[in-house]
């Protein structure tokens, strides 16, 4: 009985799979391409494409509190205009530009961020990239030890911070107060938390700036360094003449994956202080939408979208160029 | 005379490497003083603690399961790098070895997906996962306080750069293995999964524990996605927040929680760096 | 211009000796090559030579002068690697003027040592092309170029051909060659083709395990190995190697005897491990050469026959008496490619009848026979005189 009850469910069972398969082996390259493709555009699709159609949609409709869903009547890119011109500033919790409060308007508060953060992190990414490049004693814990901040969870960055700048506690507060660099308060003042929020940043990133740039100093032909010793090149003039230009490429892709993260922080503001207090512009949509102004929220979402699309397109050009010039 | 500017680079070296040590490694030593020392005692700390309280790394997990937590994060991060993999490995490969209509146009329409914020993706997500979504008068279902919630945003969102780092793994490997293989009798799944991913071990080892990290250390999902507690699949980020709202705020317990909650970081760098320098070589720069 | 001298050389790493003790004297003008097995030490010692690399002991001298702690500026060298190492972001004219851009020479200097380098290696017209737009020829001479430019006492190239496919290996030799007797430069040579060595120097230096085996023009190294690594190494395909012994004025192998009282019983005195060698093209079916220096006939079965156009490989299998296998053995014989008595490769011409599993009658030409001391590993004699009217050979 077992046996045929067996044979029985195998047919059932395995027929359509082994009918899956055999359709698979017949198909052609292109149809089997598109096939390992499907469950990616499926995933995609749903989690990244539709939703980003949606919060496009919903950011051309007016904020409706009392409606179902939140949203109001269509009325195209008249959001945009008000955001934008300022006009919708009263509705907001923060203004989303206002040169008149640099440090509590998003557009200003993350373009300083990301400029100040980034360049900072550059620079010490470099000069970390270059020693993880040597090779001596201990470099594999040395190499442990650089790389560790990147692999730390925002939260955490953010308590460490925190506690850091903790007025109770801190042992940095104090010497940078009579310094004057931060207030008396300072996880409550928008120009002290830009301060904390850098230094968090700098601290975790720089490390991944050294990631990437490391990994382009890697790919240098080490060979060329003896010519260089060859012909009597100093090391200043080896790094002048080899190491710069030949990792300048690795360095721009690791400044723009840079530059798009920091222009969408917000869990380290979050941790640290809170969105109203530094309002970056991530912080404005999720403080917008907590008010309930879904359709402003949208719409200050793909102004920001917009903005970092505007910065990753002068860095394409930059590429381009360099292409050109034959680097 | 010759020997001068050889040591001057020797000293520099050492200055400069250990400026960075102390950088990197000062704020866990930062942690370490305020979880050991007291909470009462915990007032303008000088560089050592003020007193000796290992009790703290235990009250942890009393005053809040932070355990759960940890597991909650680990699980999700588990949970989110499988999905790439799979995922990923199957468009990777195609990317990397196949030629069709539309290859390089869908490529880069995958990469620019990477671009957008999260803030992009949030509120339509928010509505789907709290069911005010309906397709064909069926409506979504209640993914908000369960795993899906996070793991699904999360992958999607590490999935486009996990193609094209497997697109080029898998583009360095010589070709017509698969046929070999096919010949041999596998199917053509079976080949990828077989013969192709093992060639490329290092590198999707690499894509899996990059991954792992990012998605362990993800604030925006892991925050908005759930509501924070343990038994809902709340990540670390909730856990430590729940120090930070008691009546009364531990500092000595947050530090000694943000210790716990890098460990398996630590773990995973210590182990894997190697892995991760050496993959981000091969896979971004040989383009 | 420049001789180069190398005095008791020795680079340790720490838990490897990679270059032992080596002492070499380079002449003036002189095209020398090291060669040996890869992890030899042979571009170790070139990179001592440089200066890339520090010796822990010994000295280097060139041109009298001692260098071994000057740096590789100061030390009158041109160095061409084997990568070629083109830097990348550079045309053509930067790279080959790359040294004198460090030395700050002035433009017209430059444009004339350049010039005269481009003329010699004929890269005219491509002084502004990027290396990716040359080819594997042009790119190895354009590294050949930045050499030239810097007027060195010494030439340095570390394997310059490994890169390039066989058939611009072969032009590049030749080039390479002109190219150093028109520049009358002493020059240091590293590659792990014996056939390189053989073709292009004036003296080759064989290295193994990082000890000097054989100073000498290449022909003596064909001619006359100083050992069995020598031996083997040198020469293609390799020789045969068949373990014997000395006694009574007689070679005796588990194959075959040799008389040998006629001409060298003096420096072969009894010895129960000796090795002879026996390369290839000295291995001739009886009766086919008419030379009077052939050993007496030996049967053999053929095993295997490998034409390779200009001649046949013929893989033999010979009778042989287990019972005379010598003893004697030492590590030393260990790592040549050492064949029994029962598998002896000949090389023969492409037009000889011969089939896979026939029985034929071979010799061996006497004057090239090259016997070896199993144990050291060195070489007692090379050569027996035509077997004595009188003395049979067989045992």
């Amino acid at each position: 009985m077992s046996t045929t009850n067996r044979a029985i469910w195998r047919r059932l069972y395995d027929k359509p799979l082994s009918a899956i398969l055999n359709r698979i082996e017949r198909l052609n390259d292109v149809q089997f391409a598109y096939l390992l493709l499907l469950p990616s555009v499926l995933l995609l699709g749903t989690m990244a494409l539709w939703p980003l159609l949606a919060t496009f949609e919903m950011s051309l409709h007016a904020d409706d509190l009392f409606a179902a869903g939140g949203i109001g009547q269509f009325v195209g890119f008249k959001q945009y205009m008000g955001i934008l011109s300022g006009q919708a500033d009263d509705l907001l919790p923060r203004p989303f530009f206002d040169l008149n409060q640099p440090f509590t308007s998003a557009l200003t508060v993350t373009l300083l961020f990301t400029v100040i953060a980034v360049a900072i992190e550059t620079v010490l990414g470099f000069g970390q990239a270059l020693i993880l490049n040597k090779s001596f004693r201990g470099r594999r814990w040395v190499r442990v030890a650089l790389i560790f901040p990147w692999a730390v969870p925002i939260v955490i960055q953010g308590m460490i911070f925190l506690l850091m700048f903790q007025p109770s506690i801190g042992f940095a507060v104090e010497p940078l107060q009579q310094l004057g660099v931060i207030s008396s308060a300072p996880l409550s003042d928008s120009a002290s938390v830009l301060f904390i929020v850098i230094i968090a940043d700098v601290w975790k990133e720089s490390a991944f700036m050294a990631l990437l740039i490391l990994a382009g100093l890697q790919s240098i032909d080490r060979d060329l360094y003896k010519v260089g010793d060859v012909v009597g090149a100093s090391k200043w003039q080896q790094f002048k003449t080899i190491t710069f230009p030949l990792v300048l490429p690795a360095v721009l892709v690791a400044l723009l994956f840079r530059t798009i993260a920091a222009m969408k922080v917000y869990g380290q503001v979050e941790t640290i202080s809170n969105c109203n207090t530094l309002p970056t512009m991530s912080c404005l949509v999720v403080s917008t939408f907590n008010m309930g102004r879904y359709a402003s929220a949208a719409t200050i979402a793909f102004i920001t979208a917009a903005i970092i699309g505007v910065v990753l397109s002068v860095y394409i050009v930059q590429f381009a160029r360099m292409d050109r010039g034959g680097l | 005379m010759i020997q001068r500017p050889q040591s001057v680079y020797r000293i520099l070296f050492y200055v400069a490497t250990g400026f960075f040590l102390v950088i990197a490694l000062f704020p866990i030593y930062w942690l370490t003083i305020l979880a050991l020392t007291p909470s009462e005692q915990i007032t303008n700390l000088g560089l050592l603690p003020n007193g000796f309280n290992p009790g703290a790394f235990i009250r942890v997990f009393e005053l809040v399961p932070f355990h759960l937590y940890m597991l909650n994060s680990i699980l999700l991060a588990t949970m989110a790098t499988i999905i790439v993999l799979l995922v990923g490995s199957l468009a990777g490969y195609a990317f990397g070895r196949f030629d069709f209509p539309g290859r390089t146009v869908i490529l880069l329409g995958v990469l620019v997906i990477s671009y957008f914020p999260s803030v992009t993706f949030f509120i339509p997500l928010f509505q789907l996962f709290t069911g005010n979504v309906s397709v064909l008068g069926v409506s979504s279902p209640e993914l908000f306080n369960t795993a899906g919630a996070v793991s699904l945003p999360l992958s999607a969102l590490t999935l486009p750069l996990a193609i094209y780092f497997l697109a080029t793994f898998y583009r360095q490997i010589p070709d017509g293995l698969e046929d070999a293989a096919r010949v041999e009798g596998s199917t053509r799944i079976g080949a990828l999964f077989k013969v192709i991913m093992p060639l490329s071990a290092p590198g999707v080892a690499t894509i899996a524990v990059v991954t792992f990290i990012i998605t362990y250390n993800e604030f925006f999902f892991s925050y908005l996605m759930v509501e924070g507690m343990a038994n809902q699949w709340a990540p670390i980020v909730h856990g430590l927040f729940r120090f930070q709202n008691a009546r009364h705020v531990f500092y000595n317990l947050i530090a000694a929680a943000s210790i716990i909650g890098v460990i398996p970081m630590a773990i995973l760098v210590a182990v894997a760096q190697n892995k991760i320098v050496s993959g981000l070589t091969s896979g971004a720069l040989k383009e | 211009m420049g001789n180069v001298q190398l005095t008791n050389v020795t680079k340790r790493y720490s838990d490897l000796l990679a270059v032992d003790g080596m002492d070499l004297d380079v002449k003036d003008g002189e095209f020398m090559t090291f060669v040996g097995p890869s992890g030899c030490g042979k571009s170790t010692t070139l990179e001592m030579v440089a200066g890339l690399t520090k010796p822990s002991n010994g000295t280097i001298e060139i041109d009298g002068s001692d260098v071994t702690d000057l740096p590789p500026k100061d030390r009158g060298i041109a160095m061409v690697f084997q990568n070629i190492a083109l830097f990348p972001h550079m045309d053509v004219y930067d790279n080959i003027s790359y040294g004198l851009n460090v030395r700050n020479v002035d433009k017209e200097t430059k444009d004339e040592q350049v010039d005269r380098a481009a003329e010699i290696l004929q890269l005219d017209g491509m002084l502004e092309r990027m290396p990716s737009e040359l080819s594997g020829g042009q790119r190895q001479r354009v590294g050949i170029g930045r050499a030239i430019v810097r007027n060195p006492a010494v030439f340095l190239m570390d394997e310059p051909l490994a890169n390039l496919d066989a058939k611009l290996r072969m032009h590049m030799r030749t080039e390479l060659q002109r190219i150093q007797r028109d520049l009358d430069v002493t020059t240091i040579y590293v590659t792990h083709d014996q056939e390189e060595a053989m073709t292009m120097s004036d003296r080759i230096a064989v290295i193994n395990d990082g000890e000097l085996q054989q100073v000498a023009p290449p022909l003596d190294c064909y001619n006359k190995p100083a050992n069995v690594f020598v031996a083997g190494f040198i020469g293609s395909p390799s020789m045969n190697f068949i373990n014997g012994t000395i006694s009574d004025g007689a070679f005796t192998t588990e194959a075959f005897d040799l008389d040998i009282s006629s001409s060298s019983i003096r420096t072969m005195g009894d010895n129960d491990a000796v090795i002879v060698g026996i390369r290839p093209e000295d291995v001739a079916l009886a009766g086919t050469t008419g030379k009077p220096t052939m050993s007496r006939p030996i049967t053999a079965t053929v095993d295997v026959l490998e034409p390779i156009g200009e001649q046949i490989l013929v893989y033999l299998r010979t009778e042989h008496d287990d019972s005379k296998v010598p003893t004697g053995l030492s590590d030393a014989t260990e790592a040549v490619n050492r064949t029994t008595a029962d598998e002896l490769l000949m090389s023969v011409a492409p037009d000889s009848d011969i089939t896979e599993e026939q029985e034929v009658d071979i010799a061996f030409d006497r004057r090239n026979l090259h016997f070896f001391d199993a144990v050291s590993g060195d070489a007692i004699h090379h050569g027996l005189a035509p077997a004595g009217d009188t003395t049979a050979e067989t045992g």
